[in-house]
C-alpha cells in the first residue's frame, strides 16, 4: 500500500543526494529506514491487527491428506528451522481467526493456482494433487473468510461535512484543525481506521454548538448608539492609495482592489450589526474641467479591508462632488459588526489597469510633454512611489531634458512606461496627491447603531432554520418542538425513529424552554444532541446483509460522499432498494448527476495517489532554461482534473476496460499537451488553460492511468524517479498483486556494484540473490519500463546529469534502459509493451479495479471470499462484452456490496 | 572548523571559567518574533565579528542591551526561496513540521493557564503563517490587542453563554449516550466494542468541559493597563499595534498566564508616517528596495522602528521580576528573525537573527560562513535553545548539533 504517509517519507529521504545511494538504500530494503518497501510491511501488520478482532479464536487441525501434501511439496523449504521466505507451513493446526493466517494461507493457494510453487527445480505434485490441495484450501478460506465482515463505520470528514450540509441545506465548511481520519486499505473511509477519541468528539460538539449558535442563536443584547468623529489624518489605506496633505485624505485612483485605491477610518468599525447615520465631509481637489468627483461609499470589514476588491464589497452610497467649498453629505447605511466605511474615488481616470492606464497615461504625456520627455530621460523607469515622482520633477526641470517624444514614438513610451503597472501607479498617484485631481476627505462622522438589524450571515442562518421548521404559525411551542424532532430525527439518522427516542429529544428541549422560555433554547439543544449522536455519526448497525436503509446510505456514500436523498429513503422505507433492478435504477442515477463528482474525485485521489500533488513542487533543475514548462496552477491542475475527466468518459459512456491501459483519447491542455506528451496542439489563446479532448493512435508511449503526467508525477518525489517505488506501485494499484513485506531477518544486502554504471546494473545484483529475486523478479521489469518518465510524466532516454556531483560533469550521461522479462517470461522493451501485456488479458487489471471499488465502497478489506466473487463478475461482465459502467453496476450489485 | 572567532580565543581565562561553569536550562520562557519582510541585512550585521563591532543602523536602538544581546549571520534552513518558505522560520527546513514553540510549549506550557500565545500585530496582505502544531496544522493568530487582552486578563464576553453551553453541553451528552445504549442492544458483539470508544470519549469529553467550565470562572490576574478605544488594526497602524503587543506580552510574562508566546510582524503596503515623517512609498515597495539609496534610507527607517519596540520590549522584561525576583529578561529567550533574508530578492539564505536574554552568553556577533562544510544551520540554534529551555533535544529539522560553544 504506497499511500501518502509512505510517499512523503520516501520524498524526504530522497530528495537530494546521490541518485547511487538512493539505489543502494532501496537494495537494502531489509534495513533502511525510509525504504518503502519496508513502510508496507508496517502498513499489512497494522490491517492485521485491525481486521483480527470479529471471530473468535477458532483452531483446527489440517487434514491428514492436505498434511502430507505439504510434508511432501513444501516444508522443505517452510517448515520452521528453514522459513524461506519467512514462511512456514509446519504447525499442523490453522487459527483461522488470525488475519496473518488468513493472508498466508491465501498466498498459498493463489502460488499453487498460478504454479509458482513449488518452484521449478523442486520436486512437483500431480496434477491430481495439486487440485485437491487447491479444493481444500478453497472451501476453508471460503468458509473462514466469507463475504463481508465490517463494523460500525464512521463518517470520515468528507462525509460528516457533506452530511451537515445536506441536512441544513448549506454550504458550511469546518473549521480550520478539524481532525483528519486514519487511513486503512489505501482508502480513508475504512471502518478499521476510522476510530473515534475524547478530541475527536470534542470538535463534533464544537461544530454541533456552532451550528446551533447559527440557526438558534441567543436573544440579542441591546447596544447604545454613539457618535463616532473620524478626521482625514484619522484615515487609512493599505498601499499608497491615499495621502494626507493638510488636514485632508486625498485619495486618486480607481483600481479595483481597495488596498490600491480606497481609505477608511483608522479608528472606527460598527460594534453591532445595525443602522448608521453617516456625515461625511468632502471635496474636490482640482476635478478635470467639466467634471465631477464621484466618491462612492462602500462596507468593508475593517481587518479584511485591504484585501477586498472592489465588486466583491457592498456599496452604501455615492455622491457626486462638485469643486468648491467642503460639503456635508448624508445618508444612513446597514454596517454589520466590524464593518466600517470605504471611499473612493470612482472615476479617476488612473487605475492599476493595462487599458486605462495606457490611456492615462498618453493623456498625460500629451498635455504635458515635460513629464514625457522626463520619462524619456529616465529610460521609462523610475523608483516606485514619491522617490519616482521626485526624480520626474527634477528631470523637469533640468537643462539636460531630451526634447518630448514625436508622436510617433510616443506610443513606444507610453507602452514602455506601463510595462511596470504597479510602479507606474504609484508613481503618479503622488503627481495627483499634489496636482489633483483627487477626492479629499475631511471628516466622517457615524452614529449608531440608530437599530439592530440582521446581517448578511445572520440573515442566511435565520432562512435555513425556518425552512429546518417548516410553517410554525398557529402553533404552540410545543407542537413546534414536537414536529421538528419527528420531521428532523428520521432525516439526521437516515433511518426510522422510534417513539421512545422522539420522547427522549422532547424532554431534552423541554427541559432548556422551561429554563428560559425560549423556543429557540430548546431547539438548539435537540440539534446539537443529535448532531452528535451515534446514529448521526455512524451507519451500518444491522449484521449481515443490509437492511434498505443501510443499502441506501452505503450507495449513496459510495458514489456523491454524502447522505441518500429523498429518492432513496423512499426506496429505502418501501423496501423496493432491496430489488437488483431497483439498486441499479438508483445507482444509474447517482453516477449520472452532478453529485458522483465527489466519489471520482476522492476515489482517485487515493487510488492514484492524485492527492500527494497537492504538495509536491518538482525540482527546478527538471526545467530547461529559459523555462517554457513551468508547472504552474493550471499545469498542474490539468495533471489533476486528467485522470478525472479521463475516468467520467470511461464510466459515462461503458467504455472497455482495456481503456483504462491503452486508449485512444485523453484530456489535458495546451501546455501540457505539448510540453509532456508531445502532442501536435495548437494555441488559441484564452482557451489553453482549459483541458480538451484529444484524441491519438493506440499503442503509443501516453495514454491511460501509466502514461498519465499525474500518475507518473505521484509516483515520483518531484526530484529522481525509483523504478522499486513505481514497480510496487503498478503490482499494487493496476495487476493487484502486490509483493509480501520484505523479510525482517534477510540481512542487509550489499552487492558488489563497484563496477555498475547504471541504476539497472546496481539492481540486477540483487536478482542474484533467491530471496530477493522471489519479489523483485516481479517489481523491477514493471519498474523500469517506467523509468522512460521523468519525475513529471515526460518522456526521456536518458538521465539528467546531476548538478553538484564534480565527478559526474565529464561523465556521459546515462542511458535509460527499460527492457526486461516479466515472471512469465514476456520480454518488454519498453512502456508499449507492457501496456500491450497488460491489454492481452486485462482480467488481473479489471480484478484490481473492482477491488479497490468495492473496498472503497464498503469500508472494509476485501475477504477470500469478495474476491472469489469478483474474480465472478470480471468474468461474466468481459463475456457479455461488458464495459467499465456495465462492471461498476454488476459491482453495484454484488452481495459483497451488500454484506456489512 | 574554519570559523574564526577572534573573540573567544582570546578571552581571558578568567572568563573562560565563568562561561564553562554556566550549565543549560536556566531559561524558562521563550518569545519568537518573525518579521514578514525580514530584515535589510547590510545594515543589521556588523562588519567586524566578536563582542568589538561597530553600531550598525538597525543595531543602534538596541545597544542599551547589547550585553544580553546575540547578532548571528549566516543561518538557515536550507530551503527553498519565494514568500511561501517564510512560513518555515520555526519550523526548519519543512514548512508545517511542529514549529519551535510548540515544542517548547509542550514540555513548558502545561503549567500556565494559556498553553502558548500566538500573536500577529494586525494583518498582513501576504497571509503567512508561521506557528504549527504536531499534526503540521498551523495555529491561528490574534490580531486584535482587545482580544489578546481579554483572553489574558478579561473574564470572556459571553461568559454566561458560554456556562450555559457547558451546563446543558452535560445533558446533550447524556441525551447522546442514551442513544448510544438503545443502539448497544441491538448491535453485535464486534460493534458492541467499537461504540466503546463512543462511550470512551463522551466520558472523555465530560472531564474535558469539567475543567473548561472550572477553568471559566477562575479569576484573572489584575494589571494595571489601559488599552486604547480601538484596535489598531488599520495597516498605518501597524506599529502602534505591535507596541501594544509588546506591553501585552511582557504583562502576559509577568503575571505568568503563559511562557511561550509568538508574534507575527506583517508587513503590507502602507505608507508610514515616522516622526512626521511620511515615507516616501509603502513598506512592501520599500522592501523592494533593488538597492536604491533612498528606499533603502526609508527602508531602515521602518526596520529602526522595529528594533526600538523590540528594545522597548527587552526593557520590559529587564525591569519586570519573577516571582524569584529575578529579572524576566534572564529567564526569557527573546528570539527575533524572519524566514526571507532578502525581500528584495525573495531570498530566503542567510536570515537575519537576534537572540536575547535568557541567561546566554551575550554581547556578539557570530559570523557563520555558510559554506563552510560544518556550518551550523538556523536549527542548530533552536537546539541551543530547546536545551536552554530544559529540554532534552538534540535535533531541529535538518540540524543534529547545537550552537552551545557560542552562547553557553
Amino acid at each position: 500500500m504506497l499511500k501518502m504517509t509512505s510517499m512523503a517519507l520516501v520524498c524526504r529521504g530522497a530528495a537530494y543526494g546521490d541518485p547511487r545511494q538512493q539505489l543502494l538504500e532501496l537494495i537494502r530494503c531489509g534495513s533502511a529506514q525510509t525504504t518503502p518497501l519496508r513502510l508496507i510491511g508496517l502498513f499489512v501488520c497494522i490491517l492485521g491487527i485491525n481486521t483480527n478482532s470479529f471471530g473468535d479464536s477458532s483452531l483446527q487441525p489440517i487434514p491428514d491428506a492436505s498434511y502430507e501434501f505439504l510434508e511432501t511439496y513444501c516444508l522443505d523449504c517452510h517448515d520452521d528451522f528453514e522459513r524461506k521466505g519467512e514462511i512456514s507451513f509446519e504447525d499442523p493446526e490453522i487459527d483461522w481467526s488470525n488475519q496473518e493466517s488468513l493472508e498466508l494461507w491465501e498466498r498459498a493457494i493463489g502460488a499453487l493456482r498460478s504454479g509458482e510453487m513449488p518452484p521449478k527445480k523442486e520436486r512437483k505434485p500431480s496434477p491430481n494433487a495439486r487440485a485437491s490441495m487447491v479444493d481444500w484450501l478453497d472451501r476453508s478460506l471460503s468458509e473462514h473468510a466469507p463475504i463481508g465482515g465490517s463494523t460500525l463505520r464512521r463518517l470520515n470528514r468528507r462525509e460528516y461535512v457533506n452530511s451537515l450540509n445536506a441536512l441544513l441545506d448549506t454550504k458550511y465548511e469546518l473549521p480550520d484543525g478539524f481532525p483528519v481520519d486514519g487511513e486503512a486499505n489505501g482508502f480513508d473511509n475504512q471502518a478499521s481506521a476510522l476510530m473515534l477519541s475524547g478530541p475527536l468528539l470534542q470538535s463534533y460538539a464544537r461544530v454541533a454548538n456552532d451550528l446551533a449558535e447559527k440557526l438558534f442563536p441567543p436573544a440579542r443584547k441591546p447596544v447604545e448608539p454613539i457618535t463616532s468623529e473620524v478626521l482625514g489624518k484619522d484615515f487609512t489605506y493599505a498601499y499608497s492609495s491615499g495621502l494626507l496633505v493638510g488636514d485632508t485624505m486625498r485619495v486618486v485612483s480607481s483600481s479595483d482592489a481597495l488596498s490600491a485605491s480606497a481609505t477608511w477610518p483608522s479608528r472606527f468599525e460598527a460594534s453591532a450589526t445595525g443602522r448608521y447615520q453617516v456625515e461625511l465631509t468632502l471635496s474636490a481637489f482640482n476635478p478635470p474641467p467639466g467634471e465631477s468627483v464621484v466618491c462612492r461609499v462602500y462596507a468593508v470589514n475593517a481587518v479584511e479591508a485591504p484585501g477586498e476588491k472592489v465588486d466583491t464589497v457592498r456599496q452604501l452610497g455615492e455622491v457626486s462632488i462638485q469643486s468648491g467649498p467642503v460639503q456635508q453629505y448624508r445618508f444612513e447605511g446597514i454596517l454589520e459588526k466590524g464593518e466600517t466605511i470605504a471611499l473612493r474615488y470612482d472615476n479617476a481616470s488612473l487605475a492599476e489597469d493595462q487599458e486605462k492606464l495606457a490611456a492615462h497615461v498618453k493623456r498625460l504625456f500629451q498635455e504635458d510633454p515635460l513629464l514625457a520627455a522626463a520619462y524619456k530621460q529616465a529610460d521609462g523607469k523610475v523608483e516606485r512611489g514619491r522617490l519616482g515622482w521626485d526624480r520626474l520633477k527634477a528631470l523637469m526641470k533640468s537643462d539636460l531634458l531630451p526634447d518630448p517624444p514625436s508622436e510617433e514614438s510616443l506610443d513606444e513610451l507610453v507602452s514602455v512606461v506601463i510595462k511596470n503597472l504597479r510602479v507606474t501607479t504609484e508613481v503618479l498617484e503622488y503627481k495627483h496627491f499634489e496636482e489633483g485631481p483627487a477626492l479629499e476627505v475631511s471628516k466622517a462622522t457615524v452614529f449608531g447603531p440608530i437599530e439592530l438589524v440582521d446581517g448578511k450571515e445572520e440573515a442566511y442562518w435565520k432562512e435555513r432554520a425556518s425552512k429546518l421548521l417548516g410553517r410554525t404559525k398557529g402553533k404552540s411551542d410545543e407542537e413546534i418542538g414536537r414536529e421538528f424532532v419527528r420531521s428532523f430525527l428520521p432525516v439526521a439518522f437516515r433511518r426510522p425513529v422510534n417513539d421512545e427516542v422522539f420522547q427522549e429529544y422532547w424532554e431534552l428541549m423541554e427541559n432548556e424552554i422551561s429554563k428560559s422560555g425560549r423556543l429557540e433554547d430548546g431547539l438548539h439543544m435537540a440539534l446539537r444532541t443529535a448532531l452528535k449522536s451515534p446514529y448521526f455519526l455512524y451507519r451500518g448497525f444491522e449484521e449481515g446483509s443490509l437492511d434498505g436503509y443501510g443499502l441506501a446510505a452505503r450507495l449513496s456514500y459510495f458514489l456523491t460522499s454524502g447522505p441518500p436523498d429523498s429518492g432513496l429513503m423512499v426506496a429505502a422505507a418501501d423496501g423496493s432498494i432491496l430489488k437488483e433492478s431497483v439498486l441499479r435504477q438508483h445507482a444509474i442515477r447517482l453516477i449520472d448527476s452532478k453529485a458522483s463528482k465527489m466519489f471520482i474525485r476522492s476515489f482517485l485521489d487515493q487510488w492514484l495517489d492524485l492527492a500527494a500533488l497537492e504538495n509536491l513542487t518538482p525540482d527546478s533543475t527538471l526545467f530547461d532554461k529559459p523555462r517554457v514548462f513551468k508547472y504552474t496552477d493550471d499545469e498542474r491542475s490539468a495533471f489533476v482534473e486528467e485522470p478525472n475527466m479521463f475516468f467520467r468518459e470511461m464510466l459515462d459512456t461503458n467504455r472497455p476496460m482495456e481503456d483504462f491501459v491503452d486508449p485512444d483519447f485523453t484530456y489535458t491542455n495546451v501546455s501540457v499537451g505539448k510540453n509532456v506528451y508531445e502532442l501536435p496542439m495548437k494555441s488559441s489563446s484564452k482557451k489553453d488553460k482549459k483541458l480538451q479532448r484529444v484524441s491519438f493512435e493506440r499503442g503509443g508511449r501516453f495514454g491511460g492511468v501509466l502514461g498519465m503526467a499525474g500518475v507518473m508525477t505521484a509516483t515520483a518525489n518531484g526530484v529522481d524517479t525509483q523504478p522499486v517505488v513505481r514497480g510496487v506501485w503498478v503490482l499494487e494499484n493496476i495487476l493487484g498483486n502486490p509483493p509480501p513485506p520484505p523479510p525482517d531477518a534477510v540481512p542487509a544486502l550489499t552487492p558488489d556494484t563497484s563496477k555498475s554504471e547504471t541504476p539497472k546494473e546496481m539492481l540486477a545484483a540483487h536478482m542474484q540473490e533467491e530471496s530477493c529475486a522471489a519479489c523483485h523478479k516481479k517489481i523491477d521489469p514493471v519498474g523500469f519500463v517506467l523509468e522512460s518518465f521523468d519525475p513529471i510524466g515526460r518522456w526521456r532516454t536518458e538521465y539528467p546529469k546531476r548538478s553538484g556531483n564534480s565527478k559526474d560533469k565529464k561523465s556521459k550521461l546515462l542511458a535509460v534502459e527499460t527492457d526486461g522479462v516479466m515472471p512469465d517470461g514476456t520480454k518488454l522493451n519498453d512502456i508499449r509493451d507492457l501496456k500491450a501485456y497488460l491489454v492481452r488479458d486485462i482480467t488481473p487489471f479489471s480484478e484490481c479495479l473492482s477491488e479497490k471499488l468495492l473496498t472503497y465502497a464498503t469500508g472494509r478489506h476485501m475477504s477470500y471470499g469478495d474476491r472469489k466473487l469478483i474474480t465472478e463478475i470480471v468474468e461474466d461482465t468481459s463475456e457479455a462484452n461488458g464495459g467499465f459502467r456495465d462492471l461498476m453496476l454488476a459491482l453495484i450489485q454484488s452481495e459483497s456490496f451488500r454484506m456489512k | 572548523m574554519t570559523l574564526a572567532l577572534p573573540v573567544l580565543e582570546s578571552l581571558p581565562v578568567a572568563a573562560s571559567a565563568v562561561s564553562a561553569s554556566r550549565k543549560l536550562g536556566s531559561a524558562k520562557r521563550l518569545v519568537c518574533v518573525g518579521a514578514n519582510l525580514g530584515l535589510h541585512v547590510g545594515s543589521l550585521y556588523p562588519k567586524e565579528t566578536g563582542a568589538d563591532y561597530s553600531v550598525t543602523p538597525l543595531l543602534k536602538p538596541l545597544m542599551q542591551h547589547k550585553d544580553r544581546l546575540t547578532v548571528v549571520s549566516g543561518l538557515d534552513h536550507r530551503a527553498g526561496n519565494g514568500h511561501k518558505n517564510w512560513d518555515n522560520f520555526l519550523c526548519g527546513k519543512n514548512v508545517g513540521d511542529v514549529s519551535l514553540d510548540q515544542i517548547a510549549a509542550k514540555h513548558i506550557g502545561a503549567d500556565t493557564r494559556i498553553r502558548s500565545l500566538q500573536l500577529s500585530a494586525g494583518r498582513g496582505s501576504f497571509r503567512q503563517k508561521m506557528v504549527f502544531n504536531e499534526q503540521g496544522i498551523p495555529l491561528p493568530m490574534t490580531e486584535r490587542p482587545s482580544v489578546v487582552y481579554q483572553t489574558l486578563f478579561g473574564l470572556p464576553d459571553d461568559v454566561d453563554r458560554t456556562e450555559y453551553l457547558i451546563k446543558s453541553g452535560k445533558s446533550s451528552l447524556d441525551g447522546v449516550s442514551g442513544d448510544a445504549k438503545r443502539l448497544q442492544k441491538t448491535v453485535s458483539s464486534a460493534d458492541k466494542e467499537k461504540l466503546g470508544e463512543y462511550f470512551q470519549s463522551v466520558r472523555d469529553l465530560e472531564q474535558r468541559m469539567e475543567r473548561q467550565l472550572r477553568g471559566l470562572r477562575e479569576p484573572r490576574p489584575k494589571v494595571d493597563y489601559q488599552l486604547p478605544e480601538f484596535d489598531p488594526i488599520a495597516p498605518t497602524l501597524m506599529l502602534e499595534n505591535q507596541a501594544l503587543m509588546y506591553d501585552l506580552m511582557a504583562l502576559a510574562l509577568e503575571t505568568d498566564s503563559t511562557r511561550v508566546i509568538t508574534m507575527f510582524l506583517p508587513g503590507l503596503g502602507e505608507v508610514f508616517t515616522i516622526n512626521g515623517e511620511t515615507l516616501s512609498a509603502g513598506y512592501h515597495a520599500l522592501s523592494h528596495h533593488g538597492n536604491n539609496p533612498g528606499l533603502v534610507d526609508d527602508l531602515i527607517k521602518v526596520e529602526s522602528q522595529h528594533m526600538a519596540l523590540l528594545s522597548g520590549f527587552l526593557d520590559q522584561l529587564k525591569r519586570k521580576t519573577d516571582i524569584e525576583g529575578k529579572s524576566l529578561l534572564d529567564s526569557t529567550l527573546v528570539l527575533w528573525g524572519a524566514g526571507m533574508g532578502d525581500a528584495s530578492r525573495h531570498s530566503n539564505a542567510n536570515l537575519p537573527v537576534c537572540l536575547a536574554g535568557g541567561g546566554l552568553k551575550h554581547g556578539s556577533h557570530i559570523a557563520i560562513d555558510r559554506d563552510a562544510p560544518d556550518a551550523p544551520l538556523l536549527g542548530d540554534l533552536y537546539v541551543t535553545m530547546l536545551q536552554q529551555l530544559g529540554i532534552e533535544q538534540d535535533r531541529f529539522s535538518n540540524a543534529s548539533r547545537n550552537m552551545n560553544q557560542y552562547l553557553v
